[in-house]
């Protein structure tokens, strides 16, 4: 504008002493306009100035206001801070870029015996003059710095009057308003107890475990003491009923044969528990015949149905798919268990077994309840509850009726729960129980290629075949080969693995029943030098079925990684032998 | 090339033979016409003169009118801006919508609709009446129906600063409560744009802590209205006018703002009104023009649209009536630093809100924007 002026003064005084004043005329009206829009646009300034003025002064006085009051708020806040970190009993120290400390709460001040003045300024080492590090706990801190990590319970060890004190520390980045790093904060705590307790949890726990492992070498040893006699007493007891017996010598004979099979089912039982107890028992989804299912169970009691003159029913809802999907095993071990609780507390009417379809969980799943309703003595109120606990016999007198371990239920309703099931009763007393259970089933792929069992075609095989029996206890040795004998199999016998070993060797058996127990050498070193032996020498695979008293879920799977080819728990069933030598020779 | 024709009316009674002596004096056969024109013009008076001459209009009434004509000339709140333009009649589609009883939902998805259906690559100019109303919600759901990266920009129309009832109008219906739409086919017309503000945040942060819509009745646990006040050391006369000049500045999560004017209230219940959604929660402060340092910023903005954005036919000019509250004399410099790089004729008006879609943005409803959008007629493909 001042030059304006300037330009527009020496046109004015120009304008007199030129003899064309016209053209400079014209020049200075033209300042003039832009003289005139200046000014316009300084009015302009000036009035928007003090429109604004009022309201720039309220934002101002206001946001001032605001200020002074964030201001009062973070100094009340920084002493709140400053009293809580004060009472906590953990260590809290912030430190700069450079790792020097900067501030610490008081805990941290008594636990380092300096003042908050001594400390702005010093390093880890200038502190704790008898640091002692584990790992690289420097490192850490310098990674926070520089990349900004957080770290949490990260063990250190320092020393206070000549005592190693473990502490926990977590440390995490500070960052200024931008996002930059500019130190950390540190919170250590005292974990020396807990060191201490973690350390006696440790001896506890290994005790435990050892605890666990004399636990199973107990049960097999047990296992293998209960089982080899049991096997000489039930064979037999077998041979002994293939002789001419008089009525009381059979009727002594079957008092004998029904303590021993009821021996076996208390030694079943007990490591079924122990076997569900340690979750060992996986379900499979097998293909299944529905009605095969509950004819064979209630098959397996047809003698005791006999005997007590019992009815027993077998009603299948015809909406059940014939083939269904589950595990046909476990779902075979309930009902057994079920129904042969019923046909022990019932002395007359009518055990029946049922099947019938509650919903469709889902498109391909079909929810089933199975039922065992027996007309029997049934159970008192005030026992339901407590019926599927381990070991619960209703009858706890000592002149005890009804014989049992009192882990039939208990067994049922873990495997009902493994089954993703439930199970219930209901029962009134002297009238009757209904036991029930209910398991999801599939409806998918039920294709089955399942080859039925076929006795006479592997006794047929069985006679072609070449048997080492290898087995060191007398009584079992004649027994097993006067079964197999009786069956027309040609069996040499072996005392040990050793003598088995070599037998092999000389000739090439098709079928080895080995023990596991045995002097001299064992029945598992025996395998495994049987089929190394097939390996470097012959292109051959002999069948070899362990016999073993230990029944035990490991002792299978020992048997099965030596190299055998299947297992079979002593005492065993003629029947038993037959249908795993089918699985294994003609089903695969 | 677009063929267009702009002009000037100040007195009403004036018009017809303004637009009778301007049809004679062109050298091409307008079909689409669009007039930025002060509220109190005889509205119904130019509609009938369109509709007799059997040309397209496309009206919206403002806070005041912007031409910079061929001579280079820049005029202002004269009354009636026009433009006379040959766009052909294929080549585009006029909408006026009324948002009568829909909610702003149903209201966009309908223009989506028709919007979606006229041309296969649609473009749009438009321009929105309904003050109180929340703009930013029909844009979205036109958006939902359309595409996310449709081309939209245009304005909240004016009334000469009344802040009562802004109008838009075709040659054949008007309405103080709805939109219209000028759907362009983007494959022979170009619709291109960009938008700039300029305005600061003043003071601290504060936060709405009630709110429905675009409706505001709580900040900082405060009815608004007192709060705005209070805190603005002004009068209650003083809104919505006063609230134009100084907006919200809502700060975004992720480090981005945006402006948002007061354009009514409610002074029963104590809020302020404004034309898009602002939740409860949502973090703001005062902003206000920093003075003439917001023409720096649009020079800067409009210097990098050209180097990409060389070509144009026709210009629009939307800008924020604040702007001009803002820069008094000065608003002249800021529209000539966008006329005169592409030197085509440029209409457009001040206005309570602008729309523009900006770099890979969305379109978006804006306030104190400068907001730019050129027509460019498309090459015909060659066979």
């Amino acid at each position: 504008m001042k030059k304006i002026l300037q330009s527009l003064e020496e046109k004015i005084n120009q304008i007199g002493k030129t003899s064309h004043p016209d053209k400079l005329r014209y020049e200075a009206l033209e300042d003039l306009e832009r003289l005139k829009s200046e000014i316009s646009i300084i009015d302009f300034q000036v009035s928007k100035g003090l429109k604004d003025k009022n309201i720039l002064n309220s934002l101002l006085a206001k946001t001032s206001e605001n200020l002074e009051n964030a201001l009062k708020n973070l100094r009340n806040q920084k002493d709140e801070l400053k009293i809580l970190l004060d009472t906590l009993p953990a260590l809290v120290y912030f430190k700069d870029s450079q790792l020097r400390y900067h501030l610490a709460n008081r805990a941290f001040l008594d636990f380092s015996g300096i003042t908050q003045k001594e400390l702005e300024g010093k390093k880890l080492k200038e502190v704790f003059k008898s640091y002692l590090p584990i790992g690289d706990y420097e490192n850490l801190e310098e990674s926070v710095i520089e990349k900004g990590k957080f770290f949490f319970n990260v063990e250190e060890q320092l020393e206070k009057n000549g005592n190693i004190i473990w502490v926990h520390t977590n440390i995490a980045p500070v960052r200024n308003h931008t996002g930059k790093i500019i130190g950390l904060i540190g919170v250590s705590w005292d974990i020396t107890d807990q060191k201490k307790y973690e350390d006696e949890l440790k001896y506890s726990k290994e005790i435990a475990e050892e605890g666990e492992k004399i636990k199973d070498r107990f049960l097999t040893n047990m296992s293998h003491e209960l089982r080899t006699p049991l096997n000489g007493i039930m064979g037999m007891a077998e041979i002994l009923g293939k002789t001419n017996l008089d009525n009381k010598q059979q009727e002594y004979l079957k008092n004998l044969r029904n303590s021993g099979e009821h021996l076996i089912s208390i030694i079943n039982d007990i490591f079924t528990y122990s076997s569900l107890e340690k979750e060992e028992v996986k379900p499979i989804q097998k293909a299944f015949n529905t009605s095969e299912l509950l004819q064979n169970t209630a098959q397996n009691f047809k003698e005791k149905l006999l005997e007590k003159s019992l009815k027993s029913v077998i009603d299948l809802d015809k909406s059940i798919p014939e083939t269904i999907k589950g595990d046909p095993q476990l779902l075979g071990l309930i009902l057994r268990n079920l129904y042969s609780n019923a046909v022990k507390f019932t002395e007359t009417g009518t055990i029946t077994m049922r099947a019938v379809p509650v919903s469709r969980t889902t498109e391909n799943e079909l929810l089933v309840r199975f039922e065992v309703e027996d007309t029997g003595i049934g159970i008192p109120e005030q026992y339901k509850d407590i019926l599927f606990g381990s070991f619960t016999q209703l009858d706890t007198s000592s002149t005890k009726t009804y014989q049992g371990t009192g882990l039939g239920l208990a067994i049922s309703k873990k495997i009902v729960n493994l089954l993703k099931g439930e199970i219930g009763v209901e029962s009134k007393w002297q009238n009757g129980s209904k036991f029930w259970f209910t398991v999801p089933l599939s409806l998918e792929n039920l294709e089955t290629e399942e080859i039925l069992y076929n006795k006479q075609k592997i006794l047929e095989l069985l006679k072609e075949f070449s048997v080492l029996l290898v087995e060191d206890n007398l009584i079992n040795q004649k027994i097993t080969s006067l079964t197999l004998e009786k069956e027309g199999c040609q069996v040499n016998l072996a005392n040990n693995g050793k003598v088995g070993f070599e037998k092999y060797q000389q000739k090439l058996y098709d079928l080895i029943l080995m023990d596991i127990q045995m002097p001299v050498m064992d029945g598992l070193e025996a395998t495994q030098k049987i089929r190394e032996f097939e390996k470097s020498k012959i292109d051959r695979h002999a069948f070899i079925i362990a016999l073993s008293a230990n029944a035990l879920k490991e002792d299978k799977e020992k048997a099965i990684a030596s190299g055998m080819d299947g297992f079979l728990a002593k005492p065993f069933k003629p029947e038993e032998l037959f249908q795993l030598l089918f699985n294994l020779i003609i089903k695969k | 090339m677009i063929s267009s024709f702009t002009f000037v009316c100040e007195i009403p009674r004036d018009f017809n033979s303004v637009l009778k002596s301007t049809l004679k004096k062109i050298d091409f056969k307008p079909t689409l016409a669009f007039c930025f024109v002060s509220i109190d013009f005889p509205l119904k008076q130019i509609m009938d003169s369109f509709q007799q001459y059997g040309i397209n209009l496309f009206g919206t009434t403002s806070a005041g009118e912007i031409l910079f004509d061929s001579d280079g000339d820049i005029m202002l709140n004269r009354g009636a801006v026009l433009v006379l333009t040959d766009i052909p009649a294929s080549s585009f589609q006029l909408q006026l919508l009324k948002m009568d009883n829909f909610t702003q939902d149903v209201f966009g998805k309908e223009a989506g609709e028709i919007i979606k259906q006229r041309f296969k690559e649609p473009s749009v100019l438009t321009s929105f009446s309904g003050l109180g109303k929340n703009i930013q919600a029909v844009i979205d759901n036109i958006l939902i129906k359309t595409r996310s990266q449709l081309k939209m920009y245009g304005c909240l129309a004016g009334d000469d600063l009344k802040l009562e009832k802004a109008l838009v109008f075709t040659e054949k219906e008007i309405t103080d409560c709805g939109a219209i739409f000028l759907i362009l086919d983007d494959e022979k017309i170009g619709l291109n744009g960009m938008t700039t503000s300029g305005w600061n945040g003043l003071g601290t942060d504060f936060t709405v802590t009630h709110s429905e819509e675009n409706v505001v009745s709580e900040i900082d646990n405060i009815p608004a209205l007192d709060f705005y006040v209070n805190y603005l050391n002004i009068l209650e006369e003083d809104l919505p006018m006063i609230g134009l000049e100084y907006p919200l500045m809502i700060k975004h999560q992720d480090g981005t703002f945006s402006l948002r004017a007061i354009n009514k209230i409610d002074k029963e219940k104590r809020s302020l009104i404004f034309s898009s959604s602002i939740k409860s929660g949502t973090v703001f402060s005062f902003s206000a023009s920093p003075g003439f340092e917001i023409l720096e910023k649009t020079r800067e903005k409009v210097i990098a649209f050209y180097e990409k954005n060389q070509s144009a036919d026709l210009m629009f000019l939307y800008s924020a009536v604040a702007r001009q509250l803002a820069t008094g004399p000065l608003i002249n410099t800021e529209i000539k630093l966008a006329a005169i790089k592409w030197r085509v004729p440029l209409v457009g008006c001040f206005n309570y809100g602008e729309i523009a879609k900006d770099n890979d943005q969305p379109s978006k409803f804006y306030n104190q924007s400068f907001t730019l959008a050129l027509l460019t007629e498309k090459p015909a493909p060659s066979l």
